[in-house]
């Protein structure tokens, strides 16, 4: 076939997340997996070597890595709870009601081992 | 120039055309089908129908029923025989599109749902909630990708028909992604190009709304039939022209003029209905073109809201609630919050007349083939004898799948008749319309197609309006023909052929000033008032039956006016009478039984 | 149009005339209901008529007129200009190459809806036995993903897709999972074949923006994961050779 065409491919660099904010946070959210990486390490520790493991946990990088792997879980709780209804095709009214079923369950699983934790 | 062959080519890709190309294709295995359209099937201006499609449904409907309400509603000017098969072939059609994955409407129980619509003495309008025409083009759009003999060929723009010894043996098309020109071999050749609606200025149509489809078989010497009725839609939105659909009428919508007075009651169309309780063919369930008329009048007097945009009526919605707006009218609501600032939940819509669908089109037999053998029209590019001289609203989408069908059928069977046609003829005109397409890329002038195509949108809303005198018609006449000339001198930008819109406008607007002069010049020999041609001209105000019961038809003349002509209206079973709605129309229909 | 001017910039590229794309900005009038699309309408019939770009309905419902407006995928038709009065730069959609000013190529996009046989599947009914039977429970099933008007600001919207042009992507994956969800269908077998794999559903990292940009609330990212929910199960049913059977007489009349 006779053709003039030339079409125009726009190569995509490695930067392409940084240009949009949806993109930024996105990265954000996926980042958060290596601070699940950290703190399996450091659990995987505590169970091959307990006394270097609590040894550690007063240390100030440790538990400022602790810090921010908490924060990171919270936010990554929370994305997944906000995208987890979109893998079940329910009706709209039913899903603000789950994320907040969601919610609850973590917080009260979340006590529980705390208090399990403390006694 | 590249050639592709098949047996039979399909000239538009929306409801009618791909109708017609699924037809083709199950008519016989052997048949090869081309389907050409200048933009994706999806953009087709069936897209954008909103209400629904007719076919009798109910227990107490019947197909003679929907054939009085389409005969009467038309003014008599129907082929009585064509409206026949149409209404008893409806159904089937529906209940098709339902088996092709078409998502009606359904009671609760999973039964299809009807609603009411303008014009139609019982609910028979099938609805996928406010997108009927989106639902269907989507289903028959995806239902053809199931069948590997339809060559689908998107942004094709057709140029011209190729045609030896009076049969059509195919076409010459621009393929825009490519920038070249090919040659598609057919041995029929099935138009489904649309409407024309584009050549007035405030319209609900889409932008490629323009025509070529008709303007193409003008062209090649066969008549446009009927072409003076050009509906106006009574609920468009002030200055943009986007279409409010008739099904916010027909779930129970009322239209008020600036002092909140449903003043339908005062054209005939009354008593007036209470308020939640729509009745069929009275008030606003009344036919477009009275509704229009009303609308022109009331304006008239000065009663209508003044907007930014011109006068407005206001239709409101609000007692039907939200729910009810939710679930039947979303689109309608989402249209109204972005284009007109209006939420129908709190407000009435501002809404007036604009012109919205071609009553006329090329003329054809009841097999949908013209004139010219080999060459067939479906849809709104064709004159079937279905709509008269005023289409009742859901007829037409129910129209592009019943005799999209009956042409794809026929066009199957004329190619496998047709003969070889002579290769050296068709080389010549194919050669021919690469030179003239090639001098139209060179063209050089002072004059803008833009500029051109504006000046004949507002001169046919002056001249071809909802009320005809025959000065302003005079006047538009002169216009196009100034137009027609002006045109030549438009300049064409130097640029590259891959997509050149450029050259392909001109053509549309090029094609549309000849259309709109066979809808003016069939507008000003039609001496009398008949469905949407009303005339405020002495001795033209009234239907007259004994000259006027005819098919006006224009021809194409080179380098002058069309000829007009007339050809006799098929009545069957329906005598012309009085057409009247509301407590008149009541009282007839109960006379008649 | 009104007499306020602004300032709209547009990629412009004639494949024929030009090595690669650039920007070229005009003055335009604008008012409180101008959209882009009568912009750029307003460019090709006064300032530069070679101005090419795709529109159909003008009312956000044919999917024409999709372009990047200040990086962001949008329909032409729905964007209002007095919300870029600081200024605008039109360039055609992301990702999709590019064929002439903001007219890209779809081809690839379209190749995706036909690999998902979006129509029905393994039903047998003819018009003279009656509708199938839907209840508008079932309806609600798959509805929202049969508003999809492949106007293909998901894609643009999508980065896998600008990293792997194979990618099947999401309106496609929508489409054929509407069908998959219909009551009348019997091919989602077929369908999950296709979209189980390296480039269908699985390539997607579930960024979301698809969904986001969706002028028509479709969803495509929820059509996604349902897709590899589906798929992962249907992968799992077929190993154990228990996947469910389509009941032909499943789709009662209804009259």
């Amino acid at each position: 076939m006779a053709t003039r065409r030339k079409p125009y491919i726009r190569e995509v660099d490695g930067c392409w997340w940084l240009r949009r904010p949806f993109y930024r946070f996105y990265m954000l959210r996926e980042s958060t997996s290596l601070f699940a990486v950290w703190v399996s390490l450091y659990l995987l520790l505590g169970l091959l070597c307990p006394s270097t493991f609590l040894k550690l946990l007063n240390n100030p990088i440790v538990v400022l890595l602790n810090l921010v792997a908490l924060a990171a879980a919270v936010l990554h709780t929370w994305t997944w709870f906000g995208l987890v209804p979109k893998a079940l095709n329910l009706p709209e009214a039913c899903l603000g009601k789950i994320v907040k079923g969601l919610w609850w369950t973590t917080a009260a699983v979340s006590v529980i081992f705390l208090l399990l934790a403390i006694f | 120039m590249d050639k592709i062959t098949v047996d039979v080519a399909v000239v538009g890709a929306g409801g009618a055309g791909i109708r017609a190309a699924i037809a083709a294709a199950e008519q016989s295995a052997g048949c090869k089908v081309a389907l050409l359209s200048k933009v994706y099937p999806m953009r087709s201006h069936t897209v954008a129908a909103e209400g629904g499609a007719a076919a009798v449904w109910k227990d107490n409907d019947s197909t003679d029923l929907h054939f009085n309400d389409t005969v009467a509603g038309g003014d008599w000017l129907c082929e009585q025989d064509v409206v026949e098969y149409f209404v008893t072939h409806c159904r089937e059609e529906m209940i098709q599109l339902e088996q092709w994955g078409c998502p009606w409407s359904r009671t609760a129980d999973g039964n299809i749902n009807v609603r009411n619509f303008g014009g139609m003495k019982v609910p028979r309008t099938w609805f996928a909630a406010d997108k009927t025409g989106f639902h269907m083009l989507h289903t028959l759009f995806q239902t053809c990708l199931k069948y590997p003999t339809i060559q689908r060929l998107n942004e094709f723009f057709v140029l011209d028909l190729l045609v030896d010894d009076g049969k059509v043996a195919g076409l010459v098309a621009m393929d825009m992604k490519e920038g070249e020109l090919v040659q598609v071999r057919a041995k029929a050749v099935v138009m489904a190009t649309g409407g024309a609606g584009r050549v007035y200025r405030y319209n609900t149509n889409a932008v490629i709304v323009t025509g070529e489809g008709m303007g193409i078989a003008y062209r090649h010497g066969v008549a446009l039939r009927d072409m003076e009725f050009i509906q106006y839609h009574p609920t468009g939105l002030p200055g943009t022209g986007i279409l409010i659909t008739e099904a916010s009428r027909g779930e129970g919508g009322v239209m008020l003029n600036k002092y909140g007075y449903r003043y339908l009651q005062d054209y005939g169309m009354g008593p007036e209905t209470p308020l939640g309780q729509p009745k069929p063919k009275h008030m606003e369930l009344g036919p477009r073109d009275k509704l229009s008329q009303a609308f022109w009048q009331e304006a008239k007097k000065g009663n209508m809201v003044r907007t930014p945009d011109g006068d407005a009526a206001m239709l409101d919605v609000r007692h039907l609630g939200r729910e009810k707006i939710l679930e039947r009218l979303p689109f309608i609501r989402e249209l109204s919050m972005f284009y007109a600032g209006v939420d129908p939940i709190e407000r009435p819509i501002p809404v007036r007349p604009t012109t919205h669908y071609t009553m006329g089109g090329i003329a054809t037999d009841a097999h949908c083939e013209t004139t010219l053998t080999g060459l067939f029209a479906a849809g709104e590019c064709s004159s079937v004898g279905l709509h008269g001289a005023n289409r009742l609203g859901s007829n037409s989408l129910a129209e592009i799948v019943v005799f999209g069908k009956v042409a794809g059928e026929h066009a199957c069977i004329r190619a496998k008749e047709a003969g070889q046609a002579r290769e050296e003829v068709l080389e010549a005109q194919a050669r021919d319309v690469e030179t003239w397409f090639n001098a139209l890329l060179a063209q050089k002038g002072p004059e803008k197609w833009a500029h051109i195509r504006d000046e004949m949108g507002l001169s046919m809303e002056d001249g071809c309006g909802i009320y005809r005198e025959a000065p302003e018609m005079q006047r538009t006449m002169d216009k196009l023909a100034e137009l027609k000339g002006r045109i030549r001198k438009v300049g064409v930008a130097p640029q590259g052929n891959v997509f050149n819109t450029d050259v392909l406008s001109l053509i549309e607007v090029a094609h549309g000033i000849e259309i709109a002069e066979a809808m003016a010049h069939s507008a000003f020999n039609r001496r009398e008032s008949r469905g949407a041609h009303q005339r405020l001209d002495e001795g033209c105000k009234q239907r007259d039956d004994e000259k006027f019961l005819a098919h006006s038809l224009a021809y194409y003349v080179k380098d002058g006016p069309p000829r007009i002509e007339y050809g006799p209206v098929k009545i069957t079973k329906l005598q012309p009478a009085k057409r009247v709605y509301g407590a008149e129309g009541a009282g007839q229909a109960k006379e008649g039984k | 149009m009104a007499d306020r001017t602004m300032t709209v910039t547009v990629s412009r590229y004639d494949p024929e005339r030009d090595s690669a794309p650039y920007l070229q900005p005009y003055q335009v009038p604008w008012s409180e209901k101008t959209v882009l699309l009568d912009t750029l309408q307003y460019i090709k019939d006064n300032l530069a008529t070679d101005l090419s770009f795709r529109s159909s309905c003008r009312m956000t419902i044919c999917g024409s007129c999709g372009v990047m407006v200040n990086g962001e995928p949008r329909l032409a038709c729905k964007t209002i200009m007095g919300n870029y009065q600081q200024g605008m730069v039109v360039e055609p959609l992301a990702f999709f190459p590019v064929e002439r000013d903001l007219v890209v190529d779809l081809s690839h996009f379209m190749e995706c809806i036909e690999a998902m046989k979006p129509f029905i599947i393994g039903n047998n009914r003819v018009p003279s036995d009656g509708p199938n039977r839907q209840t508008p429970e079932q309806i609600a099933k798959y509805h929202k993903f049969a508003m999809c008007i492949n106007c293909g600001l998901c894609y643009a919207a999508c980065p896998q897709f600008g990293l792997n042009p194979a990618f099947l992507g999401p309106g496609a994956t929508a489409l054929g999972h509407r069908y998959n969800l219909d009551s009348r269908d019997c091919g989602s077998t077929q369908r999950l074949a296709t979209m189980n794999t390296q480039d269908g559903v699985w390539a997607c990292t579930f960024v979301g923006y698809c969904s986001e940009v969706c002028p028509k609330h479709v969803d495509p990212a929820a059509a996604v994961q349902q897709c590899k929910a589906a798929g992962a199960l249907d992968f799992v049913a077929s190993v154990l050779h228990c996947q469910k059977k389509c009941k032909e007489g499943s789709h009662g009349h209804a009259s």
